[in-house]
């Protein structure tokens, strides 16, 4: 599976755009500036993927994976080394403003954070290659790459955008993953996009 | 007091709603899924419903469906990550009267609140 310089510069650029307008949605939730890298595409085994991740100094990551469906269907997921989501709910609850259940409320911020995000990114795609998407409720858990992509079969694209947020020392990573299965519709809602 | 219902499955998005909506002046009743928002619904008929999309069993878009057919008049407001246009068209057909994306615009949500509140004299 390989693709041109062409579906992999307008794959590129979906997700960019994608990844701006989270990136967009998260600064007002926590009004301070979000800095972006250029995203990365790559063709990955599951395994390949989590051998990567394998030798970053955090194994295990707090992570919101959202499924999704439609002529194309995959997984994406909003990652972040636990100290810097433990960073992020503060910033995001202030001091104050936690209820009573504060571990479910930590676990339920982290959760609609991701979803608001990774619809951001998602939607993004999907206005643009005009495929609507429908989407699983957003799922949280703290575990290595291994367990957050799962362990399916064959290649998988992997996208994945670091950003930071330098006031409050908070990265993470939005990750975004096309199962197999449904690869050669996205990569044919491309070439329609090339072709106009 | 006018009631209204905030359906979603994160409480964190709850909690934030049904903040700005006691501060409107609705009494607030919060259900985190969409078989119990349409069980409040029932029991409560309620003049606003805060409506999340992407809940468990059955979604917001089957709520409006079921609203479409059974309480028109319920006035829903839905406030979703969903920013799909098709998404947002297809939420307006089926008689969402405001159409909001998250994170929400508090100042935006009182704004709708408040009209909401005018439309149905309460």
């Amino acid at each position: 599976m390989s693709l041109s310089s062409l579906q992999l510069d307008i794959m590129q650029e979906l997700i960019n755009i994608g990844v701006g307008r989270a990136a967009g949605m998260l600064n007002q939730m926590v009004n301070t500036h979000i800095q972006l890298q250029v995203p990365v595409l790559r063709v990955l085994t599951p395994a390949q993927l989590a051998a990567l991740y394998a030798t970053r100094p955090n194994s295990v990551f707090s992570a919101v994976q959202l499924s999704f469906t439609g002529e194309f269907a995959g997984l994406s997921a909003l990652i972040f080394p636990p100290a810097s989501a433990d960073k992020l709910v503060s910033v995001i609850l202030g001091n104050g403003n936690m209820p009573a259940e504060v571990a479910a409320m930590r676990t339920g911020t982290l959760q609609e954070v991701g979803n608001i995000v990774l619809n951001g990114v998602m939607g993004s795609i999907a206005n643009i290659l005009r495929e609507p998407l429908r989407y699983s409720p957003p799922d949280y858990l703290e575990a290595d790459i291994g367990s957050i992509i799962g362990q399916s079969q064959g290649m998988v694209l992997v996208a994945s955008t670091q950003f930071s947020m330098k006031d409050h020392l908070i990265d993470g990573e939005v990750l975004i993953i096309f199962s197999l299965s449904s690869f050669d519709s996205l990569l044919s809602a491309i070439d329609a996009l090339a072709a106009g | 007091m006018p009631m209204l219902i905030v359906a979603d499955d994160s409480m964190f998005q709850r909690f934030q709603s049904a903040k700005t909506a006691k501060e409107a002046g609705y009494e607030v009743i919060e259900a985190k899924d969409g078989a119990e928002c349409l069980r409040l619904l029932r029991e409560h008929h309620p003049d606003v419903l805060l409506l999340d999309l992407n809940m468990p069993d059955p979604g917001g878009v089957a709520v409006l469906e079921a609203l479409a057919a059974e309480a028109a008049e319920i006035r829903v407001c839905v406030v979703t990550a969903d920013i799909q246009e098709t998404t947002k068209a297809r939420c307006l057909e089926l008689g969402a009267r405001a159409f909001l994306n998250k994170p929400v615009d508090h100042d935006v949500l009182r704004r709708i609140l408040a009209d909401l509140l005018a439309e149905c004299g309460c």
